[in-house]
């Protein structure tokens, strides 16, 4: 069935989710970029094919079931020329030993039917109050996780602002990458520039994740951050 | 203001519909406060409505018509993404959890293992090969253990792990019948491993093997095998499912063969209840919605109504017939006949060429559903109410509703077709402004038992009520409307100081409406300039009342911050008293100026900016979004600052401070967090110069050094 979801705004953690556009900047358009999110239900558009490097949603862990792990993409990408995420989108972290058994499987089957498999990425919105709980867990999912793989997360454009540097820095011993996340819904988050002019403060290497056909300007400050390895783009289905 | 985004889920063939495209941290469900829609909502009615999900509509006409009603023991708690429900809305999820409880899974019950994939019938397999190999006498100890460890292998194929390719396969089977077992496993293997055409071989061999589980099992897994093979090609390199298109019809017409094959040998087999399922695998991948819909309806007839597996059935229905994707839609049968009319009452909605959301006309036309009759002979109150929901939702023929359904309001107890023909009744008197609209719902209260329907018939009347200006009845003594979640609604939009105050002092009210009440009155009274009464209906606040509860959530959450109004935060650099005595002077003289700028601070200090639900209002069809019985207009801090800059005589300090905060309000994200319209960077830039210019020795000039 098809549903619909209506959004607490109360949430959002910035202005506004999805609620407005506003601004002069360019939009995101895929033809500029190499690295793509793509998520469950959103068709693969033809300029993929020159993509370098790909996060594609294959399960999820829902708020309702801790132990179950819910797969997402329909069969196993081929992907050999391309990098290649395995993206867990989890509503919570108390996983069931068979969540855990279930993302390894993936990220095997993933990579012997031949994709170039650069690691797991955690999408879980953790809270910029609760980075220190969070690393406890993605700590131990680093231990199970072979060695040859990576571990990213996704992240909140709030923890360049008001994360605690002690917590930020024990994550940064833990995880590989953090994709900071500038949009919500469709739409780029009003005042990502001041967000992410304090990006330098996350001691992780990081990407900034875009939306297709949100609003976009590169910070000034993006361009002298060391830490910035790249941008992402959140591809949308098309609304017609 | 509540918004809803429609997703369109693409239902990608081994998926259930649950992939939906959507980057945004939270989501949870705020549904429209009304009864019955066209639109799809995210939760549900408790009547069949062409808004509501359409696994709800379907579980509601199948449970009706085995007398079973929709009624679990008590309302399923409500979880986050659900608070917003109250007692009238519900949804897939959340109806099933309060079907179907379960137990809480034991400590070593991982779940199921490899869901979703073919692999999902490995371990449970595992106890059928062991017996056989139990069973079968003829092969020697030895054998019987190296095929048992033979068998881990597939384990390692399914986990894909690098260990598969270097696992041998045992030496020294000499039986035939172990070498039959082996070349099951070795087939079995090709089989998770996607070789279809290496499996197909090897269990094409086990028709004549020297063991009846082999030869069984052998024929059961060709089916399968055929069932994968026709979709080889339908996953792109993305794992993308392209549809029907690219389904090898050829191997769907194997796989019908197969599977007929083994049912006629076999028709009570071990793997009998599986094969007839895969025969609707079969005819969904042939594209003959035609012949699964007859099968779907033969199947609701005989299905235990009230059972889990009726649920099942349900979500199989819905993603595989109602929302088909490339595949004509199709029904059989009064029940899914229902359950796809209320599908094709929706508004469609389609984009132009300027990306701009257009409505389209729903499918199912009048005639369309006449020429329906025959297939809902013996069906006429359930032909009858989809019939009066095309004239409702569709024509907007309210009179031909009323003449559809009659008026049946006073029985003891209502089936779901029964309660929804009568709630739609409910509906197009409401549509039509008929003077027994009132009387008809107070009716038909008394029957409507069932969990979900009292409340239904209360938001009817809260509805009717509230149109005819009637909020406080709403609010008597004696009134029917008692759901908390309807009050706590109109409260805070739609009703009067007298209104608020009297729940406020009512006993027999839970907490959370009486606080509800009492903060919708007192921030009114503070934002809408009746500060006198404010001072007078402080005194109810409580002693030790919450400061810090949020107020997001105001008519869900338990806890209402009411203690805000007598111990909040009062000043943070500009000196105010607590609110009481800026309420005081404001009463004496509302333009003072130093006591609105106070004022403006409460708002700021405890978190009021950006809260607008007490100030903005539902759309005007749902409840809450007519009567607007509380006088006077939102206060936005930017309208206070507005009046002090604009007023030259205001004193130098309070007009220095008012551009100070005006300023602020566009810190630092440059867009006005104070309310009220926002203004280009020049006028931002021009508030700041003129402090400097005009107050250069004020302690807020020399404090600002940006703006934004």
């Amino acid at each position: 069935m098809r549903r619909s979801i209506a959004l607490l705004a109360a949430l959002a953690l910035l202005a506004g989710c999805g609620e407005r556009s506003g601004g002069q900047g360019e939009r995101v358009d895929p033809a500029d970029y190499t690295s793509f999110f793509l998520w469950a239900g959103v068709k693969p558009p033809p300029e993929l094919s020159r993509a370098t490097e790909l996060y594609i949603l294959g399960g999820e862990v829902k708020a309702e079931d801790p132990d179950t792990y819910v797969p997402m993409r329909a069969g196993v990408p081929r992907l050999a020329d391309k990098r290649v995420w395995l993206v867990v989108r989890a509503a919570r972290l108390d996983w069931g030993e068979g969540v855990h058994r279930a993302v390894l499987t993936d990220l095997a089957r993933w990579e012997r039917a031949g994709n170039g498999v650069a690691g797991l990425q955690v999408d879980f919105d953790a809270a910029t109050r609760g980075l220190d709980g969070y690393a406890d867990f993605l700590a131990r999912l680093r231990q199970r996780l072979p060695q040859r793989y990576q571990l990213s997360v996704t992240g909140l454009m709030d923890w360049s602002a008001h994360g605690d540097p002690a917590a930020l820095a024990r994550l940064a011993g833990i995880v590989d990458e953090v994709v900071v996340q500038s949009y919500q819904g469709r739409s780029t988050i009003p005042g990502y520039a001041d967000y992410l002019s304090r990006l330098a403060r996350v001691p992780i290497p990081h990407k900034v994740a875009l939306v297709q056909g949100g609003e976009w300007q590169e910070p000034a400050a993006l361009r002298s951050d060391p830490g910035f390895r790249g941008y992402v783009v959140f591809l949308v289905n098309p609304e017609h | 203001m509540k918004r809803n985004v429609m997703w369109s889920a693409v239902g990608a063939g081994l998926l259930a519909a649950s992939g939906v495209a959507w980057a945004c941290a939270d989501s949870s469900c705020s549904p429209s406060w009304k009864l019955g829609s066209t639109d799809l909502d995210c939760a549900s009615n408790a009547i069949l409505s062409p808004g509501n999900d359409s696994r709800v509509n379907l579980l509601f006409l199948l449970r009706g018509k085995a007398g079973l009603g929709v009624n679990p023991a008590s309302y399923p708690a409500l979880e986050y993404q659900s608070s917003g429900y109250g007692r009238n809305f519900v949804d897939w999820q959340l109806l099933n959890e309060g079907l179907f409880p379960r137990p809480p899974r034991a400590e070593d019950d991982y779940g199921p293992d490899f869901a979703g994939s073919r692999c999902v019938s490995l371990n449970t397999g595992t106890p059928a090969f062991l017996a056989a190999l139990n069973a079968n006498a003829a092969l020697s100890a030895s054998e019987r253990a190296g095929l048992t460890e033979a068998r881990q292998r597939l384990e390692q194929t399914c986990r894909g792990s690098d260990e598969a390719d270097k696992t041998v396969w045992p030496a020294g089977l000499t039986s035939p019948v172990a070498k039959a077992f082996l070349t099951y496993l070795q087939a079995s293997e090709a089989f998770y491993d996607e070789r279809w055409d290496a499996a197909r071989q090897g269990y094409a061999t086990l028709a004549q093997a020297p063991d009846p589980w082999l030869r069984e099992t052998g024929v059961y897994m060709l089916a399968r095998v055929a069932l994968n093979a026709a979709q080889a090609k339908a996953f792109d390199e993305y794992g993308w499912y392209e549809g029907l298109k690219t389904i090898d019809q050829a191997a769907v017409k194997q796989a019908h063969a197969d599977l007929a094959a083994y049912l006629k040998a076999w028709p009570n087999g071990r793997y009998a209840a599986s094969a007839i399922g895969l025969q609707r695998r079969a005819l969904w991948l042939a594209g003959d919605t035609g012949a699964l819909a007859a099968e779907y309806a033969r199947l609701l007839g005989a299905v235990p109504a009230g059972s889990e597996q009726a649920a099942r059935l349900v979500e199989e229905i819905d993603n595989k017939l109602l929302f088909a994707g490339d595949r004509p839609a199709a029904a059989s049968g009064p029940l899914l006949l229902a359950a796809l009319d209320l599908v094709q009452m929706r508004e469609t909605q389609t984009y132009d060429d300027e990306g701009e959301a257009q409505v389209g006309k729903p499918a199912l036309t009048e005639a369309a559903l006449a020429a329906q009759a025959p297939a809902f002979a013996g069906e006429p109150e359930l032909y009858g109410f989809v019939q009066a929901s095309h004239a409702f939702y569709v024509q907007k023929d309210y009179r031909k509703v009323l003449a559809l359904i009659p008026d049946d309001a006073r029985r003891s107890e209502y089936s779901p077709v029964a309660f929804s023909r009568q709630v739609l009744r409910g509906m197009a008197l409401a549509a039509l402004g008929d003077r027994n609209e009132g009387g008809f719902w107070r009716e038909l209260l008394g029957g409507a038992k069932a969990l979900w329907q009292r409340p239904t018939v209360e938001l009817g009347l809260a509805l009717h009520m509230e149109r005819r200006g009637q909020v406080a009845q709403v609010f008597a003594k004696d009134s029917p409307v008692q759901d908390t979640t309807i009050r706590k609604i109109l409260l805070t939009h739609s009703a009067g100081p007298a209104v608020l105050r009297g729940v406020a002092q009512d006993g027999a009210r839970p907490q959370a409406e009486r606080d509800a009440a009492l903060f919708t009155l007192l921030y009114k009274q503070l934002t809408r300039g009746d500060y006198a009464g404010f001072i007078g209906n402080r005194a109810l606040v409580p002693a030790g009342a919450n400061t810090d509860a949020a107020l997001w959530n105001f008519t869900e959450q338990e806890t209402i911050p009411v203690g805000l109004f007598a111990t909040g935060r009062w000043s943070d650099g500009y000196p105010c008293q607590p609110i009481a005595a800026t309420a005081q002077k404001l009463a004496q003289n509302p333009q003072d100026t130093a006591a609105r700028l106070c004022l403006g601070d409460f708002l700021r200090l405890n978190g009021f900016d950006g809260w607008n639900e007490l100030d903005d209002s539902p759309d005007k069809d749902e409840l809450g979004g007519h009567a607007r019985d509380f006088a006077g207009q939102p206060l936005t801090r930017e309208s206070i600052y507005a009046g002090i800059i604009a007023n030259r005589a205001a004193p130098a300090n309070d007009r220095a401070y008012a551009l100070y905060r005006m300023v602020y309000c566009y810190a630092p994200s440059g867009y006005n967090g104070c309310g009220g319209k926002d203004v280009e960077v020049d006028q931002r830039k021009a508030w700041f110069n003129q402090l400097k210019r005009e107050y250069p020795a004020s302690p807020w000039a020399r404090k600002l050094r940006f703006y934004w």
